[in-house]
């Protein structure tokens, strides 16, 4: 008899999780951004951005380009555009990504963890991040010439 | 985080709340599990699934840690926990008044 896994949940407490931060749905942001603790993404988000804490794409929210997360990602939505390429969107993701049933992925995903939930979408590539990419140098900080 | 940015965190981002992911895409786990042994370190832990059964708080898991869905007895004993007390406090009662005109007669 073949039986069916039981389904996985996760409880998103905002406080607990840090996450601090949210572009509501309707809205769209695009540049160099920075965000300081946990981010839940509704609406549009695109160009360099830069998480430190946990990323959570909600159901119809979109983030595109360059996106370095210190934390997990939870993508309920989608990453990159529909129909692009794995170049124009790529994700650093320091944690887990854990794409659910809803989510889409087109871009460049690069995780040292992938948890794939049946039904989760993703056409671009997944790239594992070892212990020692996380280098100094690989960092974005550049510290100043004494 | 102190009780400003929490209460602002709490009114924009919004209250804790659970959301469904669906199956797990992975190898199947035996289903006979029990206590995990690592080799390195000694420290002694209970499998998933066993947790899963047998711990029924979530309150000490991790933030962002993602756990089994409860089976459908389970979520049908949560929903209905609260008339499940009340009708447990009515048979006591009732048996109670019972035994109470029994032993009076």
């Amino acid at each position: 008899m073949d039986v069916k896994p039981p389904q996985d949940i996760l409880t998103i407490d905002p406080i607990a999780m840090n996450v601090v931060n949210r572009v509501a749905a309707g809205c769209q942001l695009r540049g160099e951004l920075s965000f300081e603790g946990g981010l839940l993404v509704q609406g549009e988000l695109a160009g360099n951005i830069r998480v430190n804490g946990r990323l959570i794409i909600w159901s119809g929210g979109v983030v595109r380009g360059r996106v370095r997360v210190s934390g997990d990602l939870y993508l309920f939505g989608r990453l990159g555009d529909a129909g692009g390429s794995a170049h124009d969107t790529s994700l650093e993701c320091q944690g887990m990504a854990c794409v659910s049933n809803t989510g889409i992925s087109t871009g460049t995903l690069i995780a040292r963890r992938l948890q794939l939930y049946e039904g989760a979408d993703l056409q671009g590539p997944f790239k594992t991040l070892k212990q020692g990419d996380n280098l100094p140098v690989l960092q974005d900080t550049v510290t100043a010439p004494s | 985080m102190n009780d400003t940015n929490a209460f602002l965190t709490q009114t924009i981002v919004g209250a804790p709340f659970s959301v469904l992911l669906g199956r797990p895409l992975e190898a199947g786990h035996p289903s006979a599990q029990g206590i995990e042994v690592p080799l390195h370190g000694g420290d002694v832990r209970l499998s998933r699934a066993w947790k899963n059964w047998m711990v029924l708080g979530s309150a000490s898991d991790q933030p962002g840690q993602l756990r089994r869905r409860p089976g459908r007895v389970r979520r049908w004993l949560e929903r209905h926990a609260l008339a499940l007390a009340l009708l447990g406090l009515f048979n006591l009662m009732v048996s109670a008044i019972f035994w109470g005109l029994i032993s009076w007669t």
